[in-house]
């Protein structure tokens, strides 16, 4: 049936889809209807646990706490709750706690303009917790791929034992499109590996541990297996999510390469340019990224930031691009033409 | 046998010689042993700093959280799975001081967790620090001047529901501390047991103690038990209040 | 493709216009985008909707030249639009006392956004059905609500020009402008 939805409805119910029971969190603007959807759900349906936490910190930990229980878990924020979450998230990596962590971006820094789209935590999404560790972090573009994500961001959390980020912004929150979502097409959802607490004698911890949960925390040898291991793990489960849309166009010597909004705004660009979006931020695409780039002279990386992707892209591709920042919230196509034609020096159609 | 609730092979624990921890985990295990408590329906939660290890050291599911964050794991955990025991095992500071939000709203929220407080007036792991639930006037690694500020009144904060279980006791006391530890596992709801508990090298040193059995014996000429019925606890009294 | 802008200020009823609007064309079987722009301010700052319509999927969701502008505040800025209707003073296309007629017809002012709401179905070339109306509209003073789209898509040539020559008597004859056929909205 076709219905008009909002993006942070189709998040929601792509959660639930993938079988979702717990949801903790914190009012925050743009990304408040989710955890409104959640508490709604949670009095229909007695399986699915709500709780509104205290703060951010307190949610962060919650989801953790109930992916151990059994529960496929999973909270909403926006960019200062993010940075409340931080300290959470690399626990979630150390433990290796499957677990969805939805950030509707915001114009930051500090408290910013809360109703304004932005995509200024990208790399707070890949580095924002301390230690080094290789979260997968999904960003789609439509109503249709809010749903569908967040299904493959649950599938990518159980399969890398891992927190994962699913970016989203103020706009895609509040963009209404007709879907039916009958008709998209969803991966199967993975069912949870590991028992949940209750039936072993496992310890969970976020120190430094082996293989049998033992605190290890002045041997260098453990450590450096478990990053063996966690990458090698995270390398392999990536494979299994290639997810770009490439758009070439060989009539021009640019390509521009966006994501989530802004690329939804510079569409009716695409016969002037070749367009690169990826869906998967992180782990990187680095083999689909350097392969799309090689046929153009110029790459223009457009974000609503200043340059946190485009920096990533040019330690990727060797090669300096054009940064396009969509700065204020305001993400238009005039924007849009404007940076362009400030980068590479021409008019723009 | 409330041994066999313990991780043997993984001893001599981590903790001092003479530490009050060794013996919260004996009275604890002592206690699920009476009430047939094992992995296949209770779990431990601790948080940072020397309490925190304890979970390590029992035969059930733990988590070892990151600190003072102990409280919203273990209310997520029940409240997906409400049929385990969930006991939850953390200091002073991780339970008052960073987790003290937590600890309000959890509180409030009447989450029925068991949450034993190891009380051992400062941060034992880093180096002995002024905690929330330091004395005034305390000399410690953080206020060489003494504490300035008065501890955190951990009573009246777990009073703020209507309904409440709170004990305080000490790690001298065994008989009352099992006794505490039980009655507040039987409790459906939220119930905190407050244990004065003694940390010889990072604390008790610093303020003339030449052992951990003079600590002890300490608590046994300053706490005394609470008259029957009281509905507060006074200083220095040991006992449980509740209120339906 | 139509692309139609509902600009106003929190409380104005830009969202319950735009998303009946947007259901309407959805029962009709388009493509529908509507994206929400606004303020961190719950009354009084700028909410703006972006109503795209079309045949084929609907790439860009975001307006900057829209077909019809409904402009019932000036809180905000960035925009164009061939024909815009506003309400009494922000323009020199069309206006029209929406406000004035919600207050005159129904009681209270805030009829005058289902009112504005029959004006821009008008000018979709949408025809009005109580049936389609009742499923989209709240529960609460449907009924007035259906009337009060009525008096808006029912709106005569006269009443259009009405607000426009009470408008022209409070500025000297220096400044009077035809309308072109591009207003900028700012």
């Amino acid at each position: 049936m076709r219905r008009l939805v909002q993006g942070n409805e189709a998040m929601f119910f792509g959660a639930v889809r993938a079988g979702a029971e717990f949801f903790a969190g914190y009012p925050i603007t743009p990304s408040s209807e989710i955890l409104m959807l959640a508490a709604e759900h949670a009095n229909r349906h007695p399986k699915f646990k709500f709780v509104q936490s205290e703060d951010e910190i307190s949610a962060g930990n919650a989801i953790m706490g109930a992916s151990l229980a059994g529960a496929k878990s999973f909270t909403a924020t926006s960019g200062p709750g993010f940075s409340l979450m931080q300290e959470a998230i690399g626990y979630g990596h150390q433990a290796e706690i499957p677990t969805v962590i939805i950030n509707v971006q915001r114009v930051a820094p500090g408290t910013g303009m809360p109703t304004m789209p932005a995509q200024q935590d990208i790399m707070q999404s890949r580095f924002g917790s301390s230690g080094d560790y290789y979260p997968f972090v999904f960003y789609p573009n439509s109503v249709a791929e809010c749903y569908k994500y967040t299904m493959v961001s649950f599938n990518a959390a159980e399969e890398s034992e891992s927190p994962v980020v699913l970016l989203s912004d103020a706009y895609l929150g509040h963009l209404n499109e007709v879907v039916d979502f009958h008709c998209i097409k969803l991966p199967r959802a993975v069912r949870r590996k590991r028992a949940p607490l209750g039936t072993g004698q496992r310890l969970f911890t976020g120190l430094v541990h082996d293989e049998q949960g033992r605190p290890r925390t002045a041997d260098a040898e453990t450590c450096k297996r478990w990053h063996v291991r966690v990458s090698d793990l995270h390398t392999k489960v990536s494979n299994r999510y290639i997810d770009f849309e490439f758009q070439p166009n060989l009539s021009s010597d640019t390509l521009i390469i966006s994501y989530g909004i802004v690329s939804r705004v510079l569409q009716p660009l695409s016969s002037q340019f070749a367009l690169f979006r990826p869906i998967r931020m992180f782990p990187l695409l680095t083999d689909e990224i350097r392969r799309c780039a090689n046929d153009y002279r110029n790459i223009v990386v457009m974000e609503a930031n200043d340059g946190q992707y485009a920096t990533i892209i040019e330690s990727v591709l060797k090669r300096d691009v054009h940064r396009v920042p969509l700065f204020g919230g305001r993400i238009n196509l005039a924007s849009a033409r404007a940076g362009l034609r400030k980068a590479l020096g021409r008019m723009i159609e | 046998m409330f041994k066999d609730l313990l991780k043997l092979e993984r001893f001599p624990t981590t903790w001092c010689p003479g530490c009050g921890l060794g013996m919260i985990m004996t009275q604890l295990a002592k206690v699920m042993d009476e009430l047939h408590l094992d992995h296949t329906n209770t779990t431990i939660i601790s948080g940072i700093g020397c309490t925190g290890r304890i979970a390590g050291y029992f035969k059930l599911d733990g988590v070892h959280t990151l600190h003072g964050r102990t409280l919203p794991v273990a209310e997520a955990i029940k409240f997906v799975r409400p049929e385990l025991n969930v006991i939850v095992a953390s200091g002073d500071g991780d339970l008052a001081s960073i987790g003290g939000n937590h600890l309000i709203h959890v509180a409030r929220r009447n989450t029925n967790i068991t949450v034993l407080c190891n009380d051992n007036d400062v941060y034992g792991l880093t180096g002995g620090q002024a905690g929330p639930t330091t004395p005034v006037g305390t000399i410690t690694s953080s206020t060489p001047g003494g504490c300035k500020y008065e501890p955190i009144d951990l009573q009246n904060l777990i009073k703020v529901g209507t309904q409440y279980h709170y004990a305080k006791t000490t790690v001298y006391h065994q008989a009352h501390l099992r006794k505490c530890i039980r009655e507040s596992m039987l409790w459906q709801g939220f119930s905190f047991v407050n244990i004065t508990g003694q940390c010889i090298e990072n604390n008790g040193k610093r303020l003339g103690f030449k052992s951990a059995y003079e600590m002890l014996v300490h608590y046994r000429n300053t706490y005394k038990k609470a008259p029957d019925g009281a509905e507060t606890l006074g200083d220095n009294e040991i006992g449980i209040i509740r209120r339906e | 493709m139509k692309r139609v802008i509902i600009s106003g200020e929190g409380g104005q009823g830009v969202r319950v216009i735009s998303h009946a609007l947007a259901i309407l064309m959805m029962n009709l079987d388009y493509h529908v985008s509507l994206l929400y722009d606004y303020d961190s301010s719950v009354r009084g700052a700028m909410s703006l909707a972006y109503l795209t319509f079309n045949d084929n999927p609907i790439d860009n969701p975001v307006i900057e030249d829209a077909d019809i502008l409904l402009k019932l505040s000036d809180k905000a800025t960035g925009f164009s639009a061939e024909k815009i209707v506003c309400e009494t003073g922000l323009c020199t296309d069309e206006e029209v006392a929406f406000g004035h007629l919600g207050w005159e017809k129904f009681g209270n002012e805030i009829f005058g956004n289902m009112i504005a709401l029959g004006r821009l179905i008008r000018l979709v070339d949408l025809d009005l059905s109580d049936k389609e109306l009742a499923k989209v509209l709240p529960l609460k003073y449907r009924e007035e609500n259906i009337k009060a789209v009525h008096v808006g898509y029912d709106l005569k040539q006269e009443d259009l020009d009405r607000g426009r020559l009470s408008r022209r008597k409070h500025i000297s004859s220096s400044n009077e402008e035809d309308s072109s056929s591009k207003n900028p909205a700012e």
